[in-house]
């Protein structure tokens, strides 16, 4: 067996776990860098979760508002998935979540967390969609500080959530800011058409997370698309990361191109 | 290991390349390490009457039976269904099982209740598909809903006391479906059991024995199928 070279799963929410255990788990899939985001739902100060830790990545069960958390929740989340990096940052790194209908406050902690560091990038989710002009100070500053925005996209059957971004949403913030590097999540929710959405912006990179891993998808893509601009996620925990692995190591790729998506493109677009 | 639901040949809605061929299969479970396949025609899933199809997969497997399993596919609501389920359950070897996929017909009831009665005596285990595709990836065109928990649980009722191997339940069907006291004969093939601890707590659920191993293969990935049960790093193509 060939062992697995650098391997970064760039999209991960908190998993209900220890950060030894989540490491853990990781490795023995050969995955060995993880990027973290919050959906701001993890940590309620108004209302902890039972055994001390953070709720789900889904939120906490009385969350109505669960796509569109207010401030004090985001700070939180944050906080706490910078404490989760901090205790093994050469194992994990993370996108700042932020909320773009809270203007001032998503810019104040871009500034704070990935201005001043530790994290890399910013995480966008569904509480308006990546057209909406909400999303143009946040994508302004993005590019001021030369950093990624992972924008949540999906084109689902049967339609999108309210606030949810579809591929031709990011096709068009894409092009209304060209400088502005930006990850469409979720290839399989995508499906071919979203992928070529997707295609004629240079500035847009692909990731693999989400679904159950379907066969075809991730081949097509990097004939559309390009290699370079693919990027290998699970979504884990709402997905399995072995599994998640298994697209990659299953598809009909070369070995320059596999590793490109596990990790160098990663490494080249976030400066890592 | 046996990976209990794979399909072969053509998948409508997106190109599989040679993914769908015995070829492939075999090659990919000598890599992966897995035993035996059971493998279903895709073109039953579709066809009014997947006898030419069923045909066609015996002539696939025929030579490779030792890894490969046919499993037909039967339409309970087709004209000769009785005829059909009589030719397959005379086969000498027997199949394994045969594969409804309840959700692609409209089954009036009394059809449904007459189908099932003799499915229930053939002596057939029974892959009763739940879906083949996640919902939220449809193409618009797929005519295959997924069989909702209320119509799984009237087959189930319907199909007793046959072994019925629920094929792509996902973690909340199966927990809702044993909430109701699952008969003992019911187990689940894990393909969409697919969070990080889908698969324990399918185990602590219904039980360790009634969970099997399956990737529907290759609309999804044997990999995928390896990685969960094995827990660890697999091998690239």
């Amino acid at each position: 067996m060939k062992p697995l070279p650098m391997v970064t799963d760039c999209h991960v929410h908190p998993p209900g776990c220890d950060v030894a255990t989540m490491i853990a788990r990781a490795e023995a899939f050969g995955i060995t860098r993880q990027c973290l985001f919050a959906l701001g739902n993890e940590i309620d100060p108004q209302f902890p979760a039972p055994d001390g830790g953070h709720w789900s990545s889904i939120g906490a069960p009385h969350h109505t508002d669960a796509w569109n958390p207010p401030p004090e929740r985001i700070t939180a989340s944050n906080e706490f998935v910078q404490s989760l990096v901090q205790q093994a940052p050469d194992r994990l790194c993370a996108l700042c979540f932020v909320n773009p209908v809270h203007t001032d406050h998503a810019l104040a902690e871009i500034r704070a967390r990935v201005q001043q560091g530790p994290m890399l990038g910013i995480k966008l989710w569904i509480s308006c969609k990546a057209n909406d002009p909400l999303v143009e100070p946040i994508a302004e500053l993005a590019v001021e500080l030369d950093v990624p925005i992972l924008q949540h996209c999906w084109n689902k059957f049967g339609g999108n959530m309210p606030g949810e971004s579809c591929t031709a949403d990011v096709a068009e913030l894409a092009g209304k800011f060209p400088r502005l590097k930006i990850i469409a999540p979720h290839l399989s929710g995508q499906h071919e058409d979203g992928v070529l959405d997707l295609a004629p912006h240079p500035n847009i990179w692909i990731d693999t997370s989400g679904m159950l891993p379907d066969a075809g998808i991730l081949e097509f893509a990097v004939e559309a698309v390009g290699v370079n601009r693919i990027l290998f996620g699970s979504d884990l925990p709402m997905r399995h990361q072995g599994s998640a692995l298994a697209r990659i190591q299953g598809s009909a790729l070369r070995d320059r191109d596999r590793r490109a998506i596990l990790h160098d493109n990663f490494s080249r677009l976030f400066n890592q | 290991m046996i990976d209990h639901n794979v399909w072969l040949g053509a998948w409508p809605f997106r190109p599989l390349g040679d993914r769908g061929t015995v070829p492939f299969l075999l090659k990919t479970m000598d890599r992966l390490q897995i035993e035996k396949a059971w493998v279903s025609a895709l073109d039953g899933v579709f066809h009014r009457v997947p006898r030419s199809s069923n045909c066609w997969l015996a002539d696939q497997v025929a030579g490779h039976t030792e890894r490969l399993e046919a499993v037909p596919v039967l339409h309970p609501g087709q004209a000769n269904f009785s005829d059909e389920l009589g030719r397959i359950a005379g086969q000498t070897p027997r199949p394994a099982a045969i594969r409804l996929v309840p959700a692609m017909q409209e089954i009036p009831p009394a059809r449904m209740e007459s189908a099932g009665e003799e499915l229930s005596v053939c002596g057939l285990a029974i892959v009763l598909t739940v879906r083949l595709v996640d919902p939220r990836a449809r193409h618009p065109r797929l005519p295959i809903p997924e069989l909702s928990v209320a119509d799984t649980l009237r087959w189930l009722k319907i199909l007793r006391p046959a072994q019925v191997i629920l094929a792509g339940c996902n973690i909340n069907e199966l927990s809702s479906l044993d909430s109701i006291e699952l008969p003992e004969y019911v187990a689940f093939e894990s393909s969409f059991l697919d969070g990080p601890d889908s698969l324990d707590l399918a185990r602590q659920t219904v039980g360790k024995r009634r969970i099997l191993s399956g990737s529907n293969a290759p609309l999804n990935f044997q990999e995928a199928m390896v990685a969960k049960w094995r827990q660890g790093a697999i091998p690239p193509l």
